[in-house]
């Protein structure tokens, strides 16, 4: 009897239309035989939709986005910005004012952990070829990381993944500057834009920027992005 | 048509949403332009009636209902954009507009995108969005994008598509762990 993994390959080769009139005709068979496998495969087509919807609504976010920063601003629109402006210094006076270097570095701490290896993680089984850069990182041996990352960053310039972890190694050191830079390079096409964009505000606040790290969580939130519960909670306590 | 617009296809095929800002912002002003004075919309509305062309291109090609132009891209836009903003005076009843004023082609044939969900549909898309990194992109990726496996495990670094495979079904548990939360029913529909 196929296992709910073999089901779940067959089902999304059949709905992606990757089966051969054979393959197609044996699965179909299977399926007036198998309750189960039916509603797996309607469960699957459920799914599908469900992510069809989240990326749709992805899409529509990033093209609001690509809109403000084109659109052209209107006069009432320029009052209320003036209006905001007002308000963002007052409350940013207010931030500066009340914060003290203590608070920024306890938010820090509360919140911050280096980001995990997803792309090569070392406990997999002993047969596969983990990657030298991310065995040291995820080894905490983040000054040969750096180093493993720069030296493929001369034959691969843009490559998201390394820019990201380089900068995470750069902080996981406290060398804050160098990781900002870096997490300003990851491009908001990238999977990893939005861990990055969580990472620049709790470098901020590291650097004991209360007002930049508060614009930031407010991008964050803005951009409805996974880390919005985290970054609402660090709002509130700053 | 030139070659470079032929390859538009192949690049939203391939890409993701770098090439689709890039398109937005290539032919907003002038979609702005010609939709404020024929149909007399606000800017904002016809931004959005914009965005919304732009993507519904993106999900004809991803779709596959796409596959090749016979227009201009900036043809086949202004045709979706025409027909969304047609739709969107209809429903707000504001004006009556002669489908044959503006002289654009009508030929041009698409598939509507779907803009209505049912409420399971949009928890199991909230469940997603929870999920977070790398689970949300691998699952976009693999069920919109329709990316294969070896494509996405090269996007995403990986050293083989194994590794790729089985994050994705590790992605999928986890999402229906966090349906069930949400009291969907994943083991019968």
């Amino acid at each position: 009897m196929a296992t709910e993994e073999e089901n779940i390959e067959l089902i999304d080769k059949y709905l992606r239309q990757e089966m051969t009139v054979a393959e197609r005709t044996s699965f179909e068979k299977k399926l007036a035989a198998d309750a189960t496998l039916g509603k797996q495969l309607e469960l699957q087509k459920d799914i599908a939709k469900g992510i069809e919807y989240h990326s749709l609504q992805n899409l529509k976010k990033s093209l609001r986005q690509t809109e403000a920063t084109i659109g052209t601003p209107k006069p009432y629109k320029l009052y209320w910005k003036m209006v905001a402006s007002f308000a963002i210094i007052a409350v940013v006076g207010y931030l500066v004012f009340s914060l003290t270097s203590t608070s920024e570095q306890e938010i820090f701490e509360k919140y911050y952990d280096v980001y995990p290896n997803v792309v090569n993680p070392v406990s997999r089984s002993a047969t596969d070829v983990v990657r030298n850069d991310m065995r040291l990182y995820e080894a905490a041996n983040y000054e040969e990381a750096i180093n493993t990352f720069n030296q493929q960053l001369k034959s691969k310039p843009g490559n998201d993944t390394l820019i990201f972890y380089l900068a995470q190694s750069y902080l996981a050191l406290d060398d804050v500057d160098k990781a900002i830079t870096n997490l300003n390079r990851v491009d908001s096409t990238s999977v990893f834009y939005e861990p990055a964009q969580w990472y620049k505000a709790l470098a901020l606040l590291k650097q004991k920027k209360p007002e930049k790290a508060g614009q930031q969580l407010d991008e964050i939130l803005k951009s409805q992005s996974s880390y919005s519960n985290k970054a609402s909670k660090v709002k509130d306590a700053l | 048509m030139d070659k470079e617009e032929k390859d538009w296809i192949r690049y939203i095929k391939e890409g993701g949403n770098k090439e689709l800002s890039f398109i937005y912002k290539s032919y907003r002003e002038e979609f702005l332009l010609w939709s404020t004075s024929n149909y007399h919309l606000q800017e904002e509305t016809a931004a959005d009636i914009f965005q919304d062309a732009v993507i519904t291109l993106y999900w004809n090609v991803k779709q596959e209902k796409l596959t090749e132009l016979t227009s201009s891209l900036k043809t086949y836009l202004f045709a979706i954009g025409k027909n969304l903003a047609l739709k969107k005076i209809k429903k707000d009843k504001k004006l009556v507009i002669d489908d044959e004023v503006t002289g654009l082609n009508a030929s041009v044939t698409y598939s509507e995108m779907p803009l209505e969900y049912d409420q399971r549909h949009r928890i199991i898309g909230e469940c997603v969005a929870e999920l977070g990194e790398p689970c949300c992109s691998i699952l976009s990726m693999f069920y919109f994008d329709r990316f294969t496996m070896d494509s996405i495990s090269r996007r995403l670094g990986h050293k083989n598509e194994n590794v790729t495979k089985t994050q994705k079904l590790r992605c999928l548990q986890k999402l229906k762990k966090l349906m069930q939360k949400r009291s969907l029913n994943v083991d019968e529909i």
